[in-house]
């Protein structure tokens, strides 16, 4: 059984259905990432789960034991916050020791398990400073400390790297995914950056306006989504509209404006011919020839470039077709011709694209 | 900062510099000046210098039972707004739009009031023919005294000087972050634990500002003490007004004035340091 288990929770305020009949189950020491836009609910579906935010419906199940209405201090969750939340007036050392003290712990075992989170946060010397001396990655980590300090059965955390400029976000990012390995504690993480979630999760949950639209692993969330809003939000992808000119078990086949043909996996719900469709597929699925040349895919479009950029590692490629513009991305270029204003040749192979139907896509 | 900066720091700095300087150091210097000549009965201020008005302040058996006594008004009255205004305080700052604006006006309706009309609404209200005297005859009871005593002073200033406390605690109590106290419940603690180790101490400054403003305001009060002390509760004010404007002795009436401000001052510093001292210095920042 999912350690802990989140079932048909739903929250309204002021009428507005805010979490709409969530169900998420989470097994033992798994990292399970809510990710959305802003406004999705995650933070509240967080907070319901903390007990900070009162369900109207649903119930929550940790290791068994029913806490959808057990107030906040005796849920045995330990959250980290967006902002840190530091307690101010307390050295590190206070802060890490806070929740066991509330415990009555022993002065020894205090001692212990305070040197032991500062440890695993890699903290030892800043028992003694205030939170406003830290820097905003040794606050994040003074977080992690005081609630890794309390052994909590769940561990929450709300867009913690959030405030951490780019190349501390990635270090702490890896930080908690080690610590997580180590402690082995079931966590929840929210967030609303994809690559974030692909980076540190062993499975994700995609959600939407109160909903969840898919949970799978990282690979499949992002290769397999199942509905138009998980594969336009996980990453950038190119979009092409057509009608349904063949199913063929899982491919679909659209007829697209100026008799071009495209075809993709289609997941659920089934298709039907006529239907209008949305193809969607990710610029890096993109390949590119000269032009009239061949790119070993099922799918073939010729078109002009309109735009090169150099991003390093790859190049970003703008190219208008006949069916509409495609943005392309890839890691090396042929060497020869490849400037603006020349002819190109792209193409996708089928099991790299994915169609939906047109209605209800965001 | 740059050399411009500063300089237009110390510019816009300047004028209430200027007006402080006039109207109060000025005034003050003068005061401790006239305090150290003696009493002439024909020129008021007499010449040469002395501490003849120190030593008798502080001689007299009566003048340091006003200071006490002032002194004993100030701290009651202080402790009165602290355990009385703490609650409204919590309660305002948990609060939001309408409810706020009522309960800050509700706060602040004694202050739109005259001094001398609301105190002789309390003489009203508290004397030997008032409706609470009158209740207490109804009911066939004795009605305590309640008009012309330090009751009726620290009744007087609470009425006055809560608003103050109010305003300084829940000033306090709003620049915490809702994530603070979220965290010490998420760690374990009861609502009570979570008010008592986290917004307790992080609402210190807002009760040492509310403190000092309440202690040194009854301190200094005159108009209040005057009209619901009568004759029997005498403060520091109305001694350095006798002194100054019936008997004509501007030194004593200096001196008085004087060692008030000392003595307040002192206090009020060393209450800061304890305050300081007994939170950790991170509190005050």
């Amino acid at each position: 059984m999912s350690h802990l288990s989140l079932q048909g929770i739903v929250k309204r305020y002021a009428g507005r259905t805010v979490v709409d009949g969530v169900d998420l189950a989470v097994e033992r020491s798994e990292l399970m990432c809510i990710l959305g836009p802003s406004g999705c609910g995650k933070t509240t579906l967080l907070g319901i789960v903390a007990g900070f935010v009162e369900l109207d419906a649903g119930e929550i199940v940790v290791a068994g034991r029913s806490i959808g209405r057990v107030p906040p201090h005796r849920r045995n969750m330990g959250m980290v916050f967006q902002n840190y939340a530091l307690f101010p007036h307390l050295t590190v050392e206070d802060n890490v020791a806070f929740g066991l003290r509330l415990r009555r712990a022993s002065t020894l075992e205090i001692r212990r398990r305070v040197a032991a989170a500062l440890a695993l946060t890699r903290l030892g010397g800043f028992e003694r400073r205030y939170p406003h001396q830290l820097s905003g990655g040794q606050q994040q980590r003074v977080a992690m400390a005081r609630v890794l300090a309390i052994e909590p059965d769940v561990l929450l955390l709300d867009e913690p790297f959030s405030n951490l400029d780019a190349k501390l976000r990635r270090e702490m990012r890896d930080e908690v995914r080690r610590i997580q390995k180590t402690t082995g504690i079931t966590t929840i993480f929210v967030t609303h950056d994809q690559e974030e979630a692909l980076a540190i999760s062993d499975r994700v949950a995609v959600m939407r306006d109160g909903r969840i639209e898919q949970i799978d692993d990282c690979r499949s969330i992002y290769e397999r989504p199942r509905t138009p809003f998980v594969a336009s939000f996980m990453g950038e992808s190119n979009r092409l509209g057509g009608i349904v000119e063949a199913v063929d078990g899982d491919r679909a086949m659209l007829r697209c404006s100026g008799d071009v043909r495209a075809s993709g996996l289609a997941p659920h719900p089934p298709l039907s011919l006529g239907q209008e469709a949305l193809l969607f597929v990710r610029p890096e699925r993109v390949l590119i020839a000269p032009a009239g040349g061949s790119t070993a895919s099922d799918v073939v479009l010729t078109g002009t470039i309109e735009g090169l950029m150099y991003l390093g590692a790859r190049t970003r490629i703008a190219v208008r077709t006949p069916v509409g513009p495609f943005n392309v991305e890839a890691s090396d270029l042929p060497d020869h011709a490849m400037e603006v204003g020349r002819q190109i040749t792209i193409g996708w192979q089928s099991r790299h694209a994915v169609v939906f139907p047109a209605e209800g896509a965001p | 900062m740059s050399r411009r900066r500063q300089l237009a720091g110390w510019l816009l700095l300047l004028a209430p510099l200027a007006y402080l300087c006039i109207f109060l150091v000025v005034p003050l210097a003068l005061l401790l000046v006239t305090s150290l000549h003696p009493y002439s009965a024909t020129h008021g201020v007499g010449p040469g210098w002395t501490l003849e008005n120190y030593r008798a302040f502080l001689t007299s058996r009566f003048d340091l039972g006003v200071l006490f006594e002032t002194l004993k008004i100030s701290l009651v009255t202080t402790l009165c707004c602290l355990v009385l205004g703490y609650p409204v305080a919590f309660y305002l700052s948990q609060s939001s739009g309408r409810r706020r604006r009522v309960i800050t006006l509700l706060l602040l309706s004694p202050l739109l009031v005259s001094m001398v009309i609301r105190a002789y609404g309390w003489v009203i209200v508290l004397g030997s023919t008032g409706p609470i005297a009158g209740l207490f005859r109804a009911l066939g009871l004795h009605a305590p005294v309640m008009l012309y005593n330090e009751f009726a002073v620290v009744l007087g200033m609470v009425h006055v000087l809560l608003a103050y406390m109010v305003i300084a605690i829940s000033a306090s109590l709003d620049a915490i972050d809702v994530g603070v106290v979220r965290a010490a419940r998420n760690l374990g603690a009861s609502p009570w634990q979570a008010f008592r180790r986290v917004v307790l101490p992080l609402s210190a400054p807002g009760v040492l500002a509310g403190s000092v403003i309440v202690f040194s305001i009854t301190s200094s009060s005159f108009v209040t003490p005057a009209i619901l002390g009568g004759s029997r509760v005498k403060l520091m004010s109305y001694l350095t007004y006798d002194n100054v404007t019936s008997v004509l002795n501007w030194p004593f009436g200096s001196a008085i004035g004087f060692i008030l401000i000392a003595v307040t001052t002192g206090i009020l510093l060393l209450y800061g340091t304890l305050a300081r001292r007994g939170a950790p210095e991170a509190i005050f920042q």
